[in-house]
C-alpha cells in the first residue's frame, strides 16, 4: 500500500531474503521427493476423478480433522485463515517488486481486506485454542514440542503484525469502508505521528514477511511439511478394500517385504511426510493402550527419521525394522483403529506388514508362530489338527457334506470354528438356525484350508497365495456360488482379497443372512431374551467392512433387554487383541489387550457381551474366566443368542 | 571341509497314520502329504551354522526317494546348503533301513567328505537304523542324540554332547571323518518362508545331481529285506480336543490351577550343563508357590 518505503536498497535486500529462502526450502523439498521416487512401484493414479473429488472434498471441507471438535474447529480457523492470508502476502511481496496489486480484482476488493481482517482474528482464537488444548487440557496423545510451541508462536505473530499494518494503514491511508477489526485496532495508534505510524506499518511488514520466509524454510523440516504432502496424500489415497493388504509377487529370488526403505513402496514413504503428529491413531491403538512399545505415531516419527538419517551409501540391509522396532511390529493387532482415524491417509498397516514380510524372510519367526504357520502349510490349519477333524463336531446335526454339485448356500466353517470349542458353539447355532429356516446348504468337511488371514498378516505372503490358490480352485470345481461365513476375518479375506486372484463367489456374512432370515420371516424369533447386554464390534466386521448397525439390529430383536453401548464402540471399538497373527505370538510386555477391553464389558454390568467373530469370542471368554471375583459374564456370539430365542424346531 | 546331510522325506506323522497289510505306512483317507524329517532340518540347519562358523564349508544334502522326494531337496537349498544329490528311486519300492543305508554309503563313498549329519530318528519308520548301519559300511565313527557340537580348530575332530536318559549328558570326542546323529533339540531350525523354498525349488533342476539307484527293483531290493510278520491295531486314544491349558508344562498348568486363570508367557531357560543352576531355580520356584517348604 506504501509504495515510497521500498527503495531499491529494500526491494534488494526483499530479493535476496526471498531467494534464500526459497532456495533452502527448494533444496530440502527437493531431497524429500527424491527419497520418496527411490520407492518401489506402485500405481495410485487409477481413477483420477474419484481421486482428485475426494482430496477436494477432504482438504476443503476438512472432514476429517473435525473428527476431533476443538482441534477440528481451531485447524479449520488455521486452515482457511492460511489460504485467504496467504493471498494477500504474495500481494504484499508482488506490489513490493512491481509497485501494484496482484490479483487486483481481489485484492483491491474491500470484502478480501474483511475477510483477511476477520480470518486474522479467527486464527488468533485458533491459536489462543490450540494453546489451551495442549497446556490445559493437555490431552495424552498430544506431542507439546518447542516445534509446536514455535509454530503457534510464529502463526501468532503473522497474525499480530497483519492487523498492525492494518491499524497503522488505516490511518495512513483512510478508506470509507475500512476492515473492521483494522478501524478498531488503529484506535490504539490515535494520537501517533505520520513517522510512527510509518514506523510501525515498516516492521510490521517486515516481521510479516520474514516470519512467512522462516516458516517457509521450516515446513520441509517439520510436521508442518503436512501443509504441502497432505494433499497428495488424499489424492493417492488407496481405493482398495479397506481390508485388502497389498500384493507382492511371491515368484521371487528375493526376499518379500521391506528391508531397506527403498524396499517399501514410494506412497508408505511418503506418508511419513504427511503425518501431523496428532496422536489420534495412538489415541485408540490397543496395542499402545495396554503398554505394548507399539505407538503408531511413533512408529511412522521413526521411520521418517530412520530415512532422513540413513548414511549416503550405508546399506544397512534391516534398517525399516530397526528403525520402528521390532517388538512394534509385532505388537500389531491389525484392527485399523489407526488408519480410521488418521486425518492424512496414512497407511500404518501395509507398513508393519511390510516389515513383518522382511522379518520372516531375514530373522525367521518366533516359535509359536513358526509351529502355527507350518502347522497351516502342513495341515492347512494352524492348530495343527487333523483335516479329516474339521467337521467332526457337527457329526450329530447331520449336516451335509458337498459332493459333486455344491448347493446354493455353503457354509464356511473357518479353523477357529471348526477346532475351537468356543467357536463351534457359534457354528453350531448357525447351523441350527439354517435348519430351522429350511436353507438348503452345505459344508464343505475335510476339503477347506484355512482363508489365509492369519499367513498373510504375519507376513507370510508365499503361503496366503498359495492357500488361496488351493480354496479358489477347489471352491471353483464344486461349482460353489455363495459362500457363507461365520468369521470375520474368513469374511474379509474373501470378499475383499480373494477377488484379485480370481475368485468369483459372493461372500454373506452370518449376520447378514440371520437378518434376511428375520425379516422374511424364515425363522421367527418368539423367546427372545430377556437380559441387558452389550455388543463388542469385531474389527473386521466393524472397521474394515462397516457392518456396525446390523448386529444391533438383530440383538433388539432377540432380546427385550436393553442393549447397551460400552464407552468405545463402532468405529472407536477396542480391540480384543486377537488379530493380525496375534493368536500365535507371544507379547511379553503390558496387560493383555483382551483383559483391558473386557473391563469396558465390566462397567456396563451386563451379565452377557455377545459379538460375531470367534477371534473375539475367544479373547473375551478368556478374559471373563480371568477374571474370579466380579459377576458372571457370559459370551455369546450373535447366531447363539438368535438361536436361543428362535421358536423350538 | 566338506559336509554332507543325509536327509528323509518321511509322511506327515501329524495326520491318521496306518499301516497296510504289505507293511506300508500311509496316512488314513488322504493323498499323501510328506515333510521334510524334522530331525534331517536340525542336521540341516546345523551344518549351516557350522560353515557361518568355520568359514568355508561345502554342504551337500542328499537323500534316498521316489521322484516327490525332490520337494525335500528344494527346501534343503532354501536352508543354504551348496549342492543336493538325489538318489532316485521307484515309486513303487520299499526301503528299508538297511538298503538306504547302503545306497546313502556308496553316494558318500563316491565323494570325499570330513563330517556326516543326519537326523537320529525319522519321523514315520523311527527305526534310527539308517546311521548306525552308514557308520559301519562306511566305517568311520558314529555318535549319536547329539545335542551340542563342535569342530576342532584344525577340523581335525569334533566333540559331541550326547544327550541320555534322565537329564545327563555324555561328552564324546572323535576325529574326523565320522557321523553325527543330531537330537533335534541341538538347534532351532529357521522359519523358511514359502516364497524362499520354493525359489529354490525352481532351481533344482540346476542344483540337483539326479542319480538312478539301480538294483531297487529287482536283484537286491527291499521287499525281500523285510517281511511283515503281524499287525496289531493301536490302543482307541481319546479324541483331542483344544484346551486352554494346552501345550503348557505341568509346572505351568499347577501354577494355572493356583492361580486360578491363564499365566502370562514365560521365556524358556537354558542353563549350562553340569551347573547347580537349574535345580536351584527349580526348588525356588517350587517353594515360592508353595508346593515345597
Amino acid at each position: 500500500m506504501i509504495d515510497s518505503q521500498f527503495t531499491p536498497e529494500a526491494r534488494l535486500v526483499l530479493a535476496l531474503v526471498l531467494a534464500l529462502g526459497i532456495v533452502f526450502f527448494a533444496s530440502r523439498l527437493l531431497k524429500i521427493v527424491s527419497l520418496v521416487r527411490a520407492g518401489r512401484e506402485e500405481d495410485r493414479l487409477d481413477q483420477f476423478w474419484t481421486r482428485l473429488s475426494g482430496a477436494i472434498k477432504y482438504t476443503f471441507g476438512q472432514s476429517e480433522v473435525l473428527r476431533s471438535p476443538l482441534a477440528g474447529a481451531a485447524h479449520l480457523g488455521f486452515f482457511y485463515g492460511f489460504l485467504v492470508i496467504s493471498v494477500g502476502t504474495l500481494n504484499m511481496i508482488w506490489s513490493a517488486f512491481t509497485g501494484r496489486l496482484l490479483l487486483p480484482f481481489i485484492t483491491q476488493s474491500s470484502g478480501f481486506a474483511w475477510l483477511a481482517d476477520v480470518l486474522a482474528v479467527l486464527v488468533i482464537i485458533a491459536v489462543l485454542a490450540s494453546l489451551y488444548r495442549r497446556y490445559v487440557l493437555h490431552p495424552p496423545e498430544v506431542r507439546n514440542t518447542l516445534s509446536a510451541a514455535l509454530v503457534l508462536a510464529t502463526i501468532f505473530l503473522l497474525m499480530v503484525s497483519l492487523l498492525s499494518m492494518e491499524a497503522a494503514g488505516t490511518l495512513l491511508a483512510p478508506a470509507s469502508n475500512a476492515p473492521p477489526v483494522g478501524a478498531l485496532l488503529s484506535r490504539a495508534f490515535d494520537g501517533l505521528n505520520k513517522e510512527h505510524l510509518v514506523l510501525i506499518y515498516t516492521a510490521s511488514w517486515w516481521m510479516h514477511i520474514l516470519l512467512v520466509i522462516g516458516f517457509l524454510v521450516y515446513i520441509p523440516h517439520s510436521k508442518h511439511m503436512h501443509l504441502i504432502v497432505c494433499f497428495f496424500n488424499e489424492l493417492l489415497r488407496s481405493l482398495r478394500p479397506k481390508g485388502e493388504l497389498a500384493y507382492a509377487n511371491v515368484d521371487s529370488a528375493s526376499f518379500l517385504g521391506a528391508g531397506r526403505f527403498d524396499e517399501l513402496r514410494w506412497k508408505q514413504i511418503l506418508d511419513f511426510f504427511a503425518c501431523t503428529e496428532c496422536g489420534r491413531c495412538r489415541q485408540y491403538c490397543p496395542a499402545f493402550m495396554s503398554g505394548s512399545p507399539l505407538d503408531p505415531r511413533k512408529l511412522i516419527l521413526d521411520l521418517k527419521a530412520g530415512l532422513l538419517h540413513q548414511k549416503k551409501n550405508g546399506s544397512n540391509r534391516s534398517a525399516v525394522p530397526d528403525a520402528a522396532g521390532r517388538e512394534s511390529i509385532w505388537a500389531c493387532t491389525t484392527c485399523r483403529a489407526c488408519q480410521e482415524h488418521c486425518p492424512v491417509f496414512i497407511e500404518h498397516i501395509d507398513t508393519v506388514i511390510e516389515a513383518r514380510r522382511f522379518l520372516l524372510e531375514s530373522e525367521g519367526a518366533s516359535p509359536t508362530l513358526s509351529k502355527a504357520l507350518e502347522s497351516l502349510a502342513r495341515q492347512g490349519n494352524p492348530m495343527g489338527l487333523p483335516p479329516s477333524e474339521r467337521s467332526v463336531f457337527l457329526e450329530n446335526l447331520k449336516v451335509p457334506i458337498v459332493n459333486g454339485q455344491a448347493p446354493e448356500v455353503v457354509l464356511w466353517l473357518g479353523c477357529a470354528g471348526a477346532y475351537t470349542p468356543v467357536a463351534q458353539e457359534a457354528i453350531t447355532a448357525l447351523v441350527k438356525i439354517l435348519k430351522a429356516a429350511h436353507v438348503d446348504f452345505a459344508i464343505l468337511g475335510q476339503r477347506e484350508k484355512c482363508c489365509g488371514d492369519t499367513a498373510r498378516r504375519t507376513g507370510e505372503e508365499g503361503l496366503f497365495q498359495e492357500l488361496a490358490s488351493y480354496n479358489i480352485e477347489m471352491l471353483r470345481r464344486l461349482g460353489v456360488k455363495k459362500l457363507l461365513t461365520n468369521c470375520p476375518h474368513c469374511h474379509n479375506t474373501f470378499k475383499n482379497e480373494y477377488p484379485r486372484f480370481g475368485a468369483t463367489f459372493s461372500v454373506v456374512h452370518h449376520l447378514e443372512f440371520i437378518s434376511d432370515l428375520i425379516t422374511s420371516k424364515r425363522i421367527e424369533l418368539s423367546r427372545p431374551a430377556e437380559q441387558a447386554m452389550t455388543f463388542h464390534d469385531p474389527c473386521y466386521l466393524g472397521r474394515y467392512n462397516d457392518l456396525y448397525d446390523l448386529p444391533r439390529q438383530i440383538l433388539r430383536k432377540a432380546s427385550t433387554g436393553e442393549l447397551m453401548e460400552m464407552s468405545c464402540s463402532r468405529e472407536r471399538a477396542i480391540c480384543c487383541g486377537g488379530g493380525g497373527g496375534q493368536m500365535y505370538l507371544e507379547s511379553t510386555s503390558g496387560t493383555r489387550i483382551n483383559y483391558m477391553r473386557f473391563a469396558q464389558v465390566e462397567e456396563l454390568s451386563v451379565p452377557m457381551v455377545a459379538t460375531a467373530c470367534p477371534f473375539c469370542k475367544t479373547m473375551m471368554t478368556d478374559a471373563a474366566q480371568y477374571n474370579r471375583s466380579g459377576p458372571k459374564v457370559r459370551v455369546k456370539d450373535v447366531a447363539e443368542v438368535v438361536c436361543d430365542s428362535m421358536t423350538p424346531v | 571341509m566338506k559336509i554332507v546331510v543325509c536327509v528323509k522325506q518321511v509322511l506327515d506323522a501329524r495326520l491318521p497314520i496306518e499301516v497296510t497289510e504289505a507293511g506300508r505306512v500311509l496316512q488314513k483317507d488322504v493323498d499323501p502329504v510328506y515333510v521334510l524329517n524334522p530331525s534331517d532340518r536340525c542336521a540341516l540347519e546345523e551344518a549351516v551354522k557350522l560353515r557361518g562358523v568355520l568359514g568355508s564349508c561345502q554342504i551337500t544334502a542328499m537323500t534316498v526317494g521316489p521322484s516327490s522326494a525332490k520337494d525335500v531337496l528344494g527346501q534343503c537349498l532354501a536352508r543354504g546348503v551348496d549342492s543336493v544329490v538325489h538318489l532316485l528311486t521307484n515309486d513303487a519300492d520299499l526301503l528299508d533301513s538297511f538298503v538306504v543305508a547302503r545306497v546313502l554309503s556308496e553316494a558318500v563313498r563316491a565323494q570325499t567328505f570330513d563330517l556326516i549329519l543326519c537326523g537320529d530318528r525319522s519321523l514315520d519308520e523311527g527305526s534310527s537304523e539308517v546311521t548306525s548301519v552308514m557308520a559301519e559300511l562306511l566305517d568311520i565313527p558314529q555318535v549319536t542324540g547329539v545335542v551340542k557340537l563342535t569342530v576342532s580348530a584344525q577340523n581335525s575332530h569334533v566333540v559331541a554332547e550326547r544327550k541320555l536318559e534322565r537329564g545327563y549328558r555324555q561328552i564324546v570326542q572323535t576325529t574326523l571323518p565320522a557321523l553325527v546323529a543330531v537330537d533335534p533339540s541341538i538347534c532351532e531350525a529357521r522359519y523358511l518362508t514359502r516364497r524362499a523354498i520354493r525359489s529354490a525349488t525352481a532351481l533344482l533342476p540346476n542344483k540337483c545331481n539326479l542319480v538312478p539307484v539301480p538294483g531297487t527293483a529287482g536283484g537286491q531290493d527291499a521287499s525281500g529285506m523285510r517281511k511283515v510278520e503281524s499287525r496289531t491295531p493301536p490302543r482307541p486314544r481319546p479324541k483331542r480336543t483344544v484346551s486352554a491349558d494346552e501345550g503348557k508344562s505341568p509346572m505351568d498348568r499347577i501354577a494355572m490351577l493356583l492361580g486360578g486363570g491363564m499365566m502370562p508367557a514365560k521365556s524358556v531357560k537354558h542353563t549350562e550343563a553340569g551347573s547347580q543352576g537349574p535345580a536351584d531355580e527349580i526348588i525356588a520356584f517350587l517353594k515360592e508357590k508353595g508346593l515345597l517348604s
